[in-house]
């Protein structure tokens, strides 16, 4: 039992860095990004690689995840300057499906549909149960420190100026602010905690393959950001909270409704997401701690 | 002289919107600009400030030549420009929307917000401390922590000039800051800016309703067609003949009589 | 010759991708969003055709119909629930929501069809030898039926009063309110044509391959680029797009690998916004 507490505890900060990572993008700078899983795949991709094929020592391969997911959000923060937010989605949405496509396509380097395996856990030569533990608190450690520095960003000028740029990013022009800088800053970082994410997903899960990184995911962490409150830090975490509470408690759901198959169940989740997204945007827009609305 | 434009020449497309243009800012004094509709107020407004670059002509600004230079320079240079239409950070507070507008902040910088964070504070403190000055001085207390987006049209002109005043401006360009605004805050507005020339400030003020240029101005230009008409004491603009043509030749009314 | 066969395929890829891109844009140029459900509006068309087909027992022609009513009653019932409340915020919202509505929408499809894929069973012709190229029959039947479709909306556009209406609101909303234009009804009428351009592009594409819930998802990324190519909001521009996209889309498979098809796709839509965002022939007041 503890195991399985453990694992969905581990899940849940990993879906929390990339909830703190998208609210910085969206929730503070108003840049709608609807291709996060591309910077989680980079980042558990890079990571992956560095530690099976070059036998790099994992906090290595976890810094380069970093480094890799926040540079490759660099030429997408540079478009974000000149494009109108619905437009910069679909930008966003067709990065993370090339991102996919290259981790098919590119067998030499990522053994396409196959993926990498056997990578390497920390704290793995623990037996079960305690090494779940001590990745967890390796996890709550990363997520903690993520959410710190989020936080901090927040409260200081440079979150007020992005807020600022979010509200009317003319008038913040006019005001003498470096817009572009501001933007590219958000959308680097923001990426670059989801790659510590992917670094994390990809030790723990021990195998990673392009169909872990689907445009759902995405999907799942905006529904996160917006039930809790855009904006808010510490909303983001309880919407990614509840999102999981829903997703994995459904599955017990399974058994007070036999007839129910499977892929029904699935169904069932995915269109309740959906759903829920509309209903959050009708009628609370600000979520769950948001202080403001859309 | 704190502001001098010379023989400033825009198109757009093929119509010539400024021909010819001048202005001259002297130190402590608040110029009006005054016209019809289409008379080109609001574009030399925004040439003036760099906004739009002029095809030809000359701007001097404390003695430097600004011709070549981009309007975010300018904001650096103590000339600051508000807008018509108010542009208020709606979600941000009074008091947040005033904090934004200083220039080189240090907590704008991702590395002194997560490592020199007692620096970054110190500089907030004195911050705020200016920014509830000027929330006394334009008495919006009572709004001071609602989110921008719920004030009135007239408080909004308020805190756009409050934004511009957290910038210590010597120069200020208001684009009709009394458009819109409540006729009993009006005269409140005009004995501030009154208080910010006698503090040293120039205002050059783009403005509609006559009653408030000619109160507030020392000095009116009228614009017309791109031209500048005539200048001087609001009283004698407003009985020139050619200014009365100039409104009535576009079905306006004598600015006298608005 | 590879090559005039990829330029066949591409007219006739072409050809249902501008239907797709022509509902899409649609959306844009009058509730000025991105819908993001469009995808999956073409795959109801064609699970609602198949159960015409397979449930109702519906001859071909009717099931098409039956198909179209679905997708129509499904994104009206979305419209009016969803979108029309939405009006009034930002176009994010809308977009974010249009999301939500394809999550559910896609499936709502797998939880009443499973994730099998089905086909139409229509009848399997042989291929025409036409100077050293293959065509396929089918093919030359979908290329119509697109065709058809595309002209029937410009003929709407040009000639008939709700056209007419619709080009207005599209140019300038507050315009055409203040012109006594009912612009509600033009939004309905709107989503009414691009719903079902959406349900006979999912029906033609699934005519060629199979039916299954990814069908319309898949193609919403070569749909969007299509539609930006051409000029977002602007309906000849989609159809144009469409047919640029399909072509190269097809040229390009001589190249690069399949699965890279949707790199292509991003790479239009990304040049195209930074280079010329408003597309071919589109406008420039809806850029930014």
């Amino acid at each position: 039992m503890t195991a399985y507490l453990a694992a969905m505890l581990i899940l849940a900060g990993i879906y929390c860095l990339l909830a703190l990572g998208l609210n910085l993008q969206w929730g503070y700078t108003g840049l709608i990004n609807f291709g996060h899983v591309g910077f989680f795949a980079i980042g558990a991709y890079t990571s992956a690689l560095l530690t099976t094929q070059l036998a790099w020592p994992i906090p290595a391969g976890f810094l380069a995840a970093l480094i890799l997911a926040g540079a490759s959000a660099y030429p997408l923060g540079l478009v974000s300057i000149r494009l109108r937010t619905d437009y910069l989605a679909i930008v966003t949405l067709g990065f993370s499906e090339v991102v996919r496509a290259v981790l098919v396509n590119e067998r030499w380097l990522t053994k396409g549909t196959q993926g990498l395996s056997y990578i390497p856990r920390p704290f793995g030569q623990l037996p079960t149960g305690l090494s779940e533990i001590a990745y967890l608190a390796l996890v709550l450690g990363v997520s903690g420190a993520a959410f710190w520095m989020v936080r901090r960003l927040g409260r200081s000028p440079f979150g007020r100026t992005l807020e600022a740029i979010r509200e009317n990013e003319e008038a913040a022009q006019s005001l003498g602010k470096y817009v572009a800088s501001f933007k590219i800053r958000s959308f680097v970082i923001g990426a670059a905690i989801a790659g510590a994410a992917g670094a994390l997903y990809a030790h723990y899960i021990n195998y990673v393959v392009p169909e872990q990184f689907l445009p759902l995911v995405t999907f799942y962490v905006w529904m996160a950001v917006i039930l809790g409150g855009s904006g808010s830090n510490r909303g983001v975490i309880l919407g990614t909270l509840v999102l999981m509470l829903f997703l994995e408690g459904s599955r017990f759901a399974k058994d007070f409704i036999p007839f129910v198959s499977d892929v029904k169940l699935a169904a069932l989740r995915f269109m309740a997401v959906g759903l829920g997204l509309i209903l959050v945007l009708l009628y609370r827009p600000q979520g769950i701690l948001g202080r403001k609305d859309i | 002289m704190l502001l001098e434009a010379d023989d400033i020449h825009k198109r757009f497309g093929g119509i010539k919107v400024l021909v010819g243009a001048w202005l001259k800012v002297p130190e402590r004094r608040i110029i009006g600009i005054i016209g019809p509709n289409g008379a080109g107020k609001s574009t030399f407004l925004a040439v003036l400030s760099k906004f739009i670059e002029p095809e030809r002509g000359r701007i001097t600004l404390f003695g430097c030549n600004i011709t070549p230079a981009k309007p975010y320079q300018i904001a650096r240079r103590e000339m600051v420009r508000t807008f018509q239409v108010p542009r208020e950070f709606g979600r941000l507070t009074v008091l947040q929307n005033l904090l934004v507008a200083p220039k080189n902040q240090a907590g704008e910088s991702v590395f002194s917000a997560w490592l020199r964070w007692s620096r970054v504070q110190a500089q907030e403190r004195l911050l705020a401390e200016k920014a509830d000055e000027v929330i006394e001085f334009l008495n919006l207390e009572t709004v001071r922590n609602l989110p921008a987006g719920q004030l009135s049209g007239g408080q909004k002109k308020l805190l756009e000039l409050g934004r511009a005043l957290m910038l210590n401006p010597r120069l200020l360009l208001l684009d009709e800051p009394f458009s819109g605004v409540n006729p009993v805050l009006i005269d409140q507005i005009i004995e501030r800016l009154f208080e910010l020339r006698d503090r040293g400030l120039s205002l050059v003020v783009v403005e509609h309703n006559m009653y408030a240029v000619q109160t507030l101005c020392d000095e009116v230009f009228v614009m017309a067609e791109g031209r500048i008409l005539t200048h001087g004491e609001p009283r004698a603009v407003f009985n020139d003949a050619r200014v009365l043509e100039a409104y009535l030749g576009k079905d306006y009314g004598s600015p006298a009589q608005n | 010759m590879h090559v005039l066969q990829a330029l066949a395929n591409g007219i006739i890829e072409g050809s249902i991708l501008a239907l797709a891109a022509l509902g899409l844009t649609l959306v844009f140029g009058i509730a000025r969003f991105p819908n993001a459900a469009h995808g999956d509006y073409l795959t109801v068309g064609a699970y609602g055709t198949f159960f015409g087909l397979h449930f109702l027992g519906l001859p071909l022609t009717l099931a098409v119909v039956c198909g179209i009513l679905v997708t129509a009653l499904v994104g009206v019932l979305f419209y009016i629930f969803v979108f029309k409340k939405l009006a009034g915020r930002h176009s994010a919202v809308s977009l974010i929501a249009s999301v939500g509505i394809a999550l559910f929408v896609r499936h709502a499809v797998i939880f009443i069809a499973g994730t099998d894929q089905y086909t139409y069973h229509l009848p399997i012709l042989r291929a025409w030898r036409v100077g050293g190229l293959k065509i396929l029959p089918m093919d030359l039947a979908y290329f119509s039926v697109s065709v058809a479709a595309i002209a029937a909306v410009h003929l709407l556009l040009r000639y008939t009063d709700i056209g007419r209406r619709m080009r207005a609101v599209s140019d300038s909303p507050q315009l055409a309110r203040v012109s006594g234009i009912r612009v509600g009804r033009v939004h309905l009428a709107m989503w009414m044509i691009s719903l079902s351009l959406a349900g006979l592009a999912g029906i033609l594409l699934a005519s060629r391959t199979v039916v299954s819930p990814y069908l319309g998802w898949d193609i919403l990324l070569p749909a969007f680029a299509a539609a930006i190519l051409g000029g977002f909001g602007s309906p000849y521009g989609a159809i144009l797009g469409g047919a640029v996209i399909g072509i190269s889309q097809e040229l390009a498979v001589l190249f690069i690998s399949e699965t890279y098809k949707v790199a292509f796709s991003f790479v239009i839509i990304a040049v195209v916004l930074l280079v010329r965002p408003w597309g071919i022939i589109g406008r420039k007041e809806l850029v930014r």
